[in-house]
């Protein structure tokens, strides 16, 4: 099957399986009822797979509940249709809606543990899904084994009696989708069905859905983040931006041809794996505004580089571009102009491992717990004999799924986790040396994933970056507002956040807060696990940024760990990529992305969205 | 069913709204500062009805336990002609077996009551607290407390009451160390697994990357982190150190007559509870009030803290 089976547009005209049509949510808030998502129309055809692509706050959850009228209670609809093959869902009687969820219309959500009961085998939970629209004992029994074979769960006849604790991420979304199929929907909705899982998993699902897409006939609402993912899989795309659908049309032209700059945009700051690594990323400035608090005229103007002043005061309608193809913006009507190339030049790497490395790992076992004589089983081994090196004013990055070992190796080598075996050096330092110690905390420094988590939300940014400088003496009483001040600059913060406290800061300012407190003991190496990947699209590509310039301006190194290829290629001169506790394979960052040796690595790889061949084909 | 919570936070998106040019954004409305919105927090909850009624309870008591005496023509001490006088007349709630005013040693019970317990269960949180915490600093110490505590768990109020008054005579100093005894590792158990929920989180790893002392790290940023259910904890306390002082008292371990403490008068009014029930009676009205007070209001203060 390909694209070119599935025509988004049909010469003769069918009748959609869903049909949603000027639909407006409002959310009730304290301060009185605001709209979360406005006007929004858009079809979905039988067999096409429609992608809703947007940040958090874009309204893209939102409208793929209201489908099946499962909409948190603040929320209500305002106007609009939505038609599932000519019958409006929203006015139904819940008897019916109730008979028409999970049976012609599937649903699949981010996280497959919160939707399945662990008190249940898999087998028993679609079994009852079949049983209650209608199926007998023994049919249903029987097409629980077949519907799970049909998702690629091997052997389904014994798995069928497993919970769903014995099952790995990705087949638990696996049994999800079965369950979600099992009374061959026509209309499929899946709400972020991969972020949850690893990049290869991932792959598996999407094929899945595909694959699914091709064998009977289901239609499919998918809804991501990940604009790589739409690429990949949909035949049509719609962008969401503040509540707004921005722009939609065919995959092709959309991401061929994009004609609201929010869609550009978010493509050149993705980082991806198939052009040329740039200096800097092409980052959309500011970050996707709050509910409450939505610009007027194109929600999308404060951030966007051709905006002018009718941008500010009037929101653009939707232009038809032709062949269905339609973006909300004045500009939509021709080809946007070219984007300025300031940025765009390429990176050059240096390669001088003449330098002495400033981490120096070699042949290092990290277990869970010690081994001790009163535990009959010997503690599970983490990280198993990896070696690795990192150079000053260089990144490393290291690259593996969930499992194995790489942030285990990441809190050791900042002295979070003691070492089994083997030697961590830092700058000739040791984390076993008791009179190093206050010296290794003050060269060594970490940025988090969660950069809520991270930040003691008891604190006000302020003394956030203060204590630091406290506790190690850094700086005179009297210098401490003005160092502050600078480390708020250097992250580019403005001034005025320094009262704030975290919650009360976006993900993208929280992060650079995190990067600022660990700048403030002035380290040389920075280990960051997943700096990025908890943050909104068009926020990544400037902490990206802002590492690269760090690390340029301070002479900083970094140990990345991230799942994200891309993000890995973008950044980093050195990888390593690892696997089950070990290095499988690593290298100066071009050659292992352009010849990658072990088959792992060439797995990663194909297996990286948007990179990858088109899994429908 | 049940709808998938989207990735990033679809409701609780930051407050901010985008900047115009640089990758650096003012976010432009000052918002709250975060301590004032806890104290608005937990004013929130005294607003409730549960939370006013509460508040208005105990601090009847404490209040008239502080004014009445001022206004009794009889102290709590003094004894008159008559004994088991029936409530009536001078006497509002009748007088004891030896002559004196009810009202007035109900009075001083309260004040009593509300003296030990507000000695002891502020000890007790303190010094539970702290050694609940004990294991950021040295996780031997704390283990080793965690044991102390679940034996003292383990035992009952009046077995440890007994115990206390083998080494210190039976009086108020004996009932404050017997309160401190019973509720501190209440609040030792409460902060342990509140600290345990912490732990795993990476503003502790962060503050041991940066090097902070192991004592700041359990002062400075966990503790204001648990500090909301230790509150809430302590309301209940309250009204727990209440039961267990009339507990006590009943057994005839407590407050020693002459001294009136509710729950002393509670044991020496059941003897008369047919002839003369307002004796016995009157300081059970008193602690049920309290205990009620106290538990309308841990619970305000609870629904308080899960609403952040």
């Amino acid at each position: 099957m390909t694209r070119a089976d599935h025509p988004p547009t049909p010469a003769r005209p069918v009748q959609p399986v869903l049909e949603v049509s000027g639909l407006s949510l409002r959310l009730r808030t304290p301060g009185g009822a605001v709209p979360v998502v406005k006007d929004v129309s858009f079809q979905v055809n039988p067999g096409q797979i429609l992608g809703v692509v947007g940040e958090s706050g874009s309204g893209k959850s939102l409208t793929a509940l209201s489908v099946m009228r499962m909409l948190p209670a603040a929320v209500t609809v305002d106007s609009g249709a939505v038609r599932y093959l000519g019958q409006d869902l929203l006015t139904m009687p819940e008897r019916e809606i109730t008979a028409l969820r999970g049976d012609r219309i599937g649903m699949v959500f981010q996280d497959p543990m919160a939707y399945l009961n662990p008190l249940l085998t898999v087998g028993a939970q679609i079994r009852e899904v079949l049983r209650l629209h209608g199926m007998g004992r023994k049919a249903a029994a029987a097409r629980a084994v077949e519907l799970l074979d049909l998702v690629g769960v091997r052997d389904p006849g014994k798995r069928a009696e497993d919970y769903p604790h014995q099952f790995s991420g990705g087949m638990r979304q696996r049994v999800v989708i079965a369950m979600a199929v099992a009374n061959n929907p026509t209309l499929l909705i899946a709400d972020e069905p991969t972020t949850a899982l690893d990049v290869t998993v991932q792959a598996g699902i999407l094929e899945l859905l595909g694959r699914l897409r091709a064998e009977l006939g289901t239609a499919l609402l998918l809804i991501t983040h990940d604009i790589g993912v739409v690429e990949d899989v949909c035949d049509s795309i719609m962008v969401m931006y503040a509540g707004r659908a921005v722009e939609q049309g065919a995959a092709e032209t959309v991401l061929g041809d994009p004609r609201h700059p929010y869609t550009r945009e978010l493509m050149r700051s993705t980082p991806r794996l198939d052009v040329p690594v740039l200096r800097r990323l092409p980052a959309i400035p500011g970050q996707p505004p709050d509910v409450t608090r939505r610009p007027g005229g194109c929600p999308f103007h404060p951030r966007c580089p051709l905006a002018f002043d009718r941008c500010r005061e009037e929101m653009p309608p939707e232009q038809d571009t032709g062949a269905g193809h339609r973006a909300a913006c004045w500009l939509s009507i021709e080809p946007l102009p070219a984007p300025a190339v300031s940025t765009a030049q390429v990176r050059e790497v240096r390669h001088d491992d003449e330098r002495a490395p400033i981490l120096d790992v070699a042949d290092a076992r990290i277990t869970y717990g010690r081994p001790s004589p009163l535990r009959r089983k010997p503690p599970r081994i983490i990280v198993d004999g990896v070696s690795l090196k990192a150079y000053p004013g260089r990144t490393l990055g290291l690259v593996g799924e969930s499992g194995s070992g790489k942030s285990t190796l990441a809190r050791t080598i900042v002295g979070l986790v003691p070492l089994l075996s083997g030697r961590i050096s830092i700058d000739g330092m040791q984390w076993t040396d008791r009179d190093r110690r206050a010296e290794l905390r003050r060269t060594v420094q970490m940025v988090f994933q969660d950069p809520y988590q991270s930040l003691n939300p008891r604190q006000t940014i302020e003394t956030l970056l203060t204590e630091p400088l406290t506790v190690h003496q850094l700086v005179p009483r009297a210098g401490r507002a003005r160092r502050v001040a600078e480390l708020m600059s250097l992250v580019g913060l403005p001034q005025s956040l320094l009262e704030r406290y975290p919650y009360q800061l976006s993900g993208g300012q929280r992060q650079r807060v995190g990067i600022a407190r660990a700048l403030a003991v002035e380290p040389r190496l920075i280990v960051a696990d997943e700096p990025v990947s908890a943050l909104d699209v068009s926020v990544q590509a400037q902490i990206i940024n802002l590492l690269a310039d760090l690390r340029d301006e301070l002479g900083l190194s970094y140990v990345v760990i991230a799942h994200d290829l891309s993000v890995v290629r973008h950044l980093c001169e050195d990888v390593a990529v690892m696997q089950g506790g070990v290095i499988v394979e690593q290298g100066p960052a071009e050659r292992v992305f352009a010849d990658p040796q072990h088959e792992y690595t060439r797995a990663l790889l194909a297996a990286s969205p948007g990179s990858r061949e088109q899994v429908v084909s | 069913m049940s709808p998938s919570p989207e990735p990033q936070g679809q409701l609780d998106t930051p407050t901010d709204t985008p900047g115009p040019t640089s990758d650096a954004l003012a976010a432009q409305d000052p918002g709250p500062a975060g301590g004032r919105v806890r104290r608005s927090r937990y004013l929130a909850a005294l607003r409730t009805p549960g939370g006013i009624v509460g508040m208005c309870l105990v601090l009847l008591i404490v209040l008239a336990s502080l004014i009445m005496p001022l206004l009794l023509p009889y102290g709590p001490y003094q004894q008159g002609p008559n004994s088991l006088l029936s409530p009536g007349g001078g006497h509002p709630l009748g007088t004891d077996e030896v002559g004196r005013d009810l009202l007035a040693r109900v009075v001083a019970g309260t004040r009593l009551d509300l003296l030990i317990t507000l000695i002891a269960v502020p000890v007790a949180a303190v010094a539970g607290t702290l050694l609940g915490l004990l294991s950021v600093v040295n996780g031997w110490l704390g283990a080793f407390f965690q044991r102390v505590f679940d034996v003292l768990l383990g035992v009952p109020a009046v077995i440890l009451g007994v115990a206390v008054t083998i080494a210190v005579a039976p009086g108020t100093a004996a009932v404050v160390i017997a309160i401190v005894l019973v509720v501190m590792p209440v609040f030792g158990r409460q902060a342990r697994s509140s600290l345990l929920g912490q732990l795993p989180l990476d503003y502790v790893a962060a503050a041991e990357v940066l090097g902070y002392p192991r004592r700041r790290v359990m002062l400075r940023h966990i503790l204001p982190n648990i500090i909301d259910v230790i509150i809430v904890r302590f309301a209940v306390e309250m009204s727990h150190a209440i039961m267990v002082e009339g507990g006590l008292s009943v057994v005839g371990l407590g407050i020693q007559s002459p001294d009136a403490s509710l729950g002393s008068m509670i044991k020496s009014g059941s003897g008369y509870l047919l002839e003369h029930p307002a004796y016995a009676l009157a300081p059970v009205v008193v602690v049920v009030l309290l205990v009620v007070g106290y538990t309308l209001l841990s619970n305000a203060l609870n629904q308080a803290v899960l609403r952040k």
